[in-house]
């Protein structure tokens, strides 16, 4: 019964991918450059990446426990990090991002955020109310903090970077199930706030003054991932948990146009990008030469992907046609 | 007047109380080696007692001596026969304890390794165990009902307590024959030894420093990386490796091995990269990729900690996440 409902899905998604691909314009994606780490595996596990203002840019390696600085051409300069909890070392450092001089790490589904200088010196760390999703400043250089408050709903906030919370949102569509609440959001130039759940089909678009806009859904995928008890687990009231996410990553280019990236219930999982507009207009559909893991965008409207075992960077040009 | 007889039991009686009184010196006898036996490993019954209660605190220090002193005390008792009822009475609720404990051990397939017989060379199934157990018990309550001294002038039971006594015979006979029908019915060994046993040979076979090491107590993780999503589970993780790398070097370095499951682990597959994960993580032991089907699903659903001792039973078990009591229980084990 399931597959049948996930079956369905991905052939309506599939022929809206058709429907969109007939009657707009098509983005068509080259491949421009491909980061992997050259002969000594660098990488292990790319959780997250951010740019600094001069070109170079910061990858978030969970597993190898560290942050590297690379240059624009993807050659490592410097590292930081370590297992552990001391300053400036790591349980495994997830989301990450830049502004100016200052870089803001997040350890993986942790509370822990520690701030560092674009040399990867530690400056300070403060802990958000729960693990963090996600983070990244907006064009003003305030730190935005997307995560979920164990036992209450999932939170969207603003903080400097004393960690002295400014603003808070608590998403529309937030429940206060840990599985639902899970989203990636990110922050345009001009902002707005586009964030999606992971287990839900559902975008909502905020500004950052911390006004609601809207929310939308992506056509004809499923409105939430199928769940299932968890395995092993005899309780009654054993957790629910999603078959697989519907959405894994969502970016913004420099047009405010947003790109999300599809994971399951879709033809092809982890290669669809669903293009729309805030207001919700699904305007294309992209479909990745690999799976990808992550996507975001630089400054200047190069589209990256984390793809591979996760340990290799790809760098596409977009058009559109 | 009539003189008083000093006996008023005929001979079918007397055999029986003959056979009842041999069958009770006898239960007495073992129960006086096997407590005196676990009296010599003593910190080594503490330590199974704590596994059993999953708890590391004192408690389970008292618990070996309360156990250790009844079964001395009372099977010296009955091997005397002398105070029988209060032998036999502590003695069933000893076994009513003990079925207590196995009776999850053999109906969840989570096997546990007692040391019931302390340094003494036997060593039974769980099941096995449980059936002896409740054999024994069902003598003992018997015992401490029926038991009596032969007196000139027997009281009569009265009707109230005998009603009183079958009712609760009638339950005992009722939760037995349920608890009968579960071990019966669960088949011979453990769901997760179907797969635990074939891993800890496949170990065995990558880390030959490991299998040389077999008479002493090993660790083997059996570990699926998905589940190091989960935050708490990989912190758990990391935490049961900072406390292997407390350990002497010895006992982390040949003694503990880790299997990983190579679905959803793609990401550590080729080059070095397992070993750097490994060395970026501060392990000790050596880690290796296990085949998918030596850990097949949904059987084994769950990275878990796997203890043996020398004879390659399972003397602890847990599921990652453990938390910090399982990790210290799991540490005193393999020091």
């Amino acid at each position: 019964m399931f597959a049948e409902g996930i079956s369905m899905s991905s052939l309506m998604a599939f022929l809206t991918l058709l429907a969109i691909a007939s009657t707009n314009g098509r983005f068509i994606l080259r491949e421009t450059a491909v980061f992997d780490g050259g002969a000594h595996n660098v990488f292990l596990d790319i959780e997250g990446a951010t740019f600094l203002p001069d070109g170079s840019w910061i990858v978030a390696d969970k597993l190898a426990f560290r942050i590297l600085s690379l240059t624009s051409s993807g050659t490592a300069t410097s590292s930081a990090g370590g297992r552990g909890r001391a300053a400036g070392q790591f349980m495994g450092p997830g989301p990450i991002t830049a502004f100016g001089d200052t870089v803001v790490v997040a350890d993986f589904a942790s509370p822990r955020i520690q701030i560092f200088s674009r040399n990867l010196w530690f400056r300070n760390t403060f802990l958000a109310p729960g693990p963090v999703f996600n983070l990244q400043f907006d064009g003003k250089g305030k730190l935005w903090v997307g995560g979920h408050g164990l036992h209450v709903t999932s939170f969207l906030a603003r903080y400097d970077l004393q960690g002295n919370e400014l603003l808070h949102i608590e998403p529309n569509h937030s429940t206060g199930d840990l599985f639902k609440d899970v989203f990636r959001f990110v922050v345009s130039r001009n902002g707005k706030i586009a964030l999606v759940y992971q287990t839900q089909n559902v975008v909502e678009i905020w500004n950052t003054d911390g006004s609601f806009v809207r929310s939308f859904e992506i056509p004809h995928l499923p409105s939430c991932s199928v769940t299932h008890p968890l395995e092993g687990i005899d309780s009654p009231s054993a957790l629910n948990v999603p078959d697989e996410p519907i959405f894994r990553d969502i970016a913004i280019d420099p047009r405010d146009q947003i790109y999300i990236l599809a994971e399951g219930y879709t033809p092809h999982p982890l290669q669809d990008v669903y293009v729309c507009t805030a207001d919700g207009t699904l305007i294309s559909t992209i479909m990745l030469p690999q799976k990808a893991w992550s996507i975001w965008f630089s400054p200047d409207g190069f589209l990256f992907a984390v793809t591979g075992n996760r340990d290799v960077v790809r760098k596409y040009a977009i058009s559109f046609h | 007047m009539e003189q008083p007889r000093k006996n008023n039991l005929t001979l079918p009686h007397m055999t029986l109380r003959f056979i009842w009184s041999v069958l009770l010196r006898i239960s007495g006898g073992i129960f006086l080696v096997a407590g005196g036996a676990k009296a010599f490993v003593f910190m080594g019954f503490v330590q199974s007692v704590g596994t059993l209660l999953h708890t590391s605190t004192v408690i389970p220090f008292i618990a070996a001596v309360v156990v250790i002193t009844v079964e001395v005390s009372a099977g010296a008792a009955l091997l005397l026969t002398s105070r029988v009822r209060p032998a036999t009475t502590a003695l069933a609720i000893l076994t009513g304890i003990f079925l207590w404990f196995l009776y999850p051990a053999v109906a969840l397939n989570h096997p546990v390794v007692c040391n019931c017989f302390g340094i003494l060379p036997y060593s039974l199934s769980n099941k096995m165990e449980l059936l002896l157990d409740l054999t024994l018990f069902n003598f003992f309550f018997l015992t401490a009902i029926l038991w009596h001294r032969p007196t000139v002038n027997p009281r009569p039971s009265s009707y109230g307590s005998m009603v009183f006594t079958g009712v609760i015979v009638i339950i005992i006979a009722s939760m037995e024959a349920g608890l009968v029908h579960v071990v019966l019915s669960t088949p011979e060994g453990s769901s997760d030894s179907r797969f635990v046993f074939p891993a800890l040979a496949f170990a065995e076979s990558q880390a030959p420093l490991y299998a040389a090491n077999a008479a002493q107590p090993r660790m083997l993780m059996l570990l699926d990386f998905p589940d190091f999503s989960c935050h708490l589970c990989f912190e758990d993780f990391l935490n049961l490796s900072d406390s292997l790398n407390a350990l002497p070097i010895l006992a982390r370095e040949v003694r503990v091995v880790a299997l990983l499951r190579q679905e959803g682990s793609q990401h550590l597959v080729g080059g070095n990269r397992l070993q750097r994960w490994s060395q970026e993580t501060g392990l000790s032991y050596p880690v290796f990729f296990v085949p998918d089907s030596l850990l097949p699903r949904p059987t084994y659903h769950k990275s878990m900690v796997v203890i043996f001792n020398g004879q390659k039973q399972i003397l602890f078990r847990a599921d990652v996440p453990m938390g910090h009591e399982a990790i210290e229980q799991a540490m005193r084990l393999l020091r």
